[in-house]
């Protein structure tokens, strides 16, 4: 997240705190909405900034958000999304890039913070990362499920929770849980074979580097 | 009451006729759309349509402080705005003359 999102962000967060708690409830679920759709994090603060404005409004009213803003929370923001002209290609691929970055360097970091870890832990030196065929697959598992698990949670951020659907789910949750687990311990177990390994310093300066790389795309991006 | 099938094509055009007379913000738009006869819009029906003239540089957006809350978001025309807000005018125009002409046309065959 480049800089003048971050500062919009923390604005955003200060003035959301005077709203009320019904209607911070329900701008939660909007912007939880947004997050998962097609705009930049830029564009889906300033949306919520023009959001805040006309809910404090309506407050200083009397006004609900309903009557303020409509029935349909997810139709005002879908109207929203399609009122931004729709990304180029080259836009598209800068950004899938600069998400790739941005996670490349995530697993990096944690691998690295793991192998520092399992160093200290047995008293020997850390010189450098070496990643197994295992590691790389479970990597991408994890990335994979990660994202499956945000964009599902923001798509359905409106959907109501039935009552009688919650032991279901939270067997569901259980067992999907296991299975993740299990894969990625036998992943782990069984795809042993050395793939690569770098030095430390090669490690921060690669996730220094995709960083920097993912910023500047964010920053060109806005 | 407009059906808002019927409101669809007509909004922006409105929208860009009331911020021509004087710079505004949603809430005043919606307010003056429903003086004007268009019936009871949202902020929540206006904002998108804003945030679609403004993105294709009809109006441009200043903020400016509010009694209440981060500064609020002000439109103004911009100079394709006004060529747009022709535009609607000439083709609205149109509309109306070929809608009265058929209204005119059932009158005299009803009697």
């Amino acid at each position: 997240m480049n800089s003048k999102t971050k500062k919009l962000l923390h604005e955003n967060n200060e003035f959301e705190k005077n709203l009320n708690d019904m209607n911070k409830k329900s701008l939660t679920d909007i912007v939880v909405y947004l997050r998962g759709c097609n705009i930049s994090e830029y564009h889906q603060e300033e949306v919520r900034k023009d959001i805040m404005q006309m809910v404090a409004d309506g407050e200083a009213r009397n006004e609900n958000m309903k009557s303020v803003i409509g029935d349909d929370f997810k139709q005002f923001c879908d109207e929203i999304v399609n009122a931004f002209p729709p990304r180029s290609k080259k836009e598209k691929i800068l950004v899938a890039f600069s998400e790739a970055f941005s996670l490349s360097s995530l697993m990096l970091g944690i691998w690295l913070a793991g192998g520092i870890l399992e160093a200290v832990l047995k008293k020997t030196t850390f010189s450098a990362l070496f990643l197994t065929l295992g590691d790389v697959i479970n990597g991408l598992l994890i990335v994979t499920i990660a994202i499956g698990i945000v964009n599902f949670v923001c798509k359905t951020s409106f959907k109501p929770v039935k009552k009688s659907n919650r032991i279901k789910s939270f067997l569901v949750t259980w067992v999907v849980l296991f299975l993740i687990f299990a894969s990625i311990f036998l992943i782990s177990h069984f795809l042993t074979f050395n793939l690569v390994s770098i030095p430390t310093i090669g490690v921060v300066l690669l996730i220094v580097g995709l960083l920097a790389v993912s910023r500047f795309i964010d920053n060109v991006m806005i | 009451m407009i059906p808002s099938q019927m409101l669809k094509g007509t909004l922006e055009g409105s929208i860009l006729a009331i911020i021509s007379v004087q710079d505004s913000y949603g809430y005043e738009i919606s307010r003056q759309l429903e003086k004007f006869g268009f019936g009871n819009i949202s902020e929540g029906t206006i904002y998108p349509l804003l945030l679609r003239l403004e993105k294709n540089g009809l109006i441009l957006a200043t903020y400016r402080e509010s009694g209440k809350g981060p500064k609020r978001k002000y439109y103004q025309l911009s100079d394709s705005g006004k060529n747009e807000l022709k535009q609607f005018f000439d083709s609205f125009e149109e509309l109306y003359k070929a809608v009265h002409q058929l209204l005119k046309y059932l009158g005299e065959d009803n009697q």
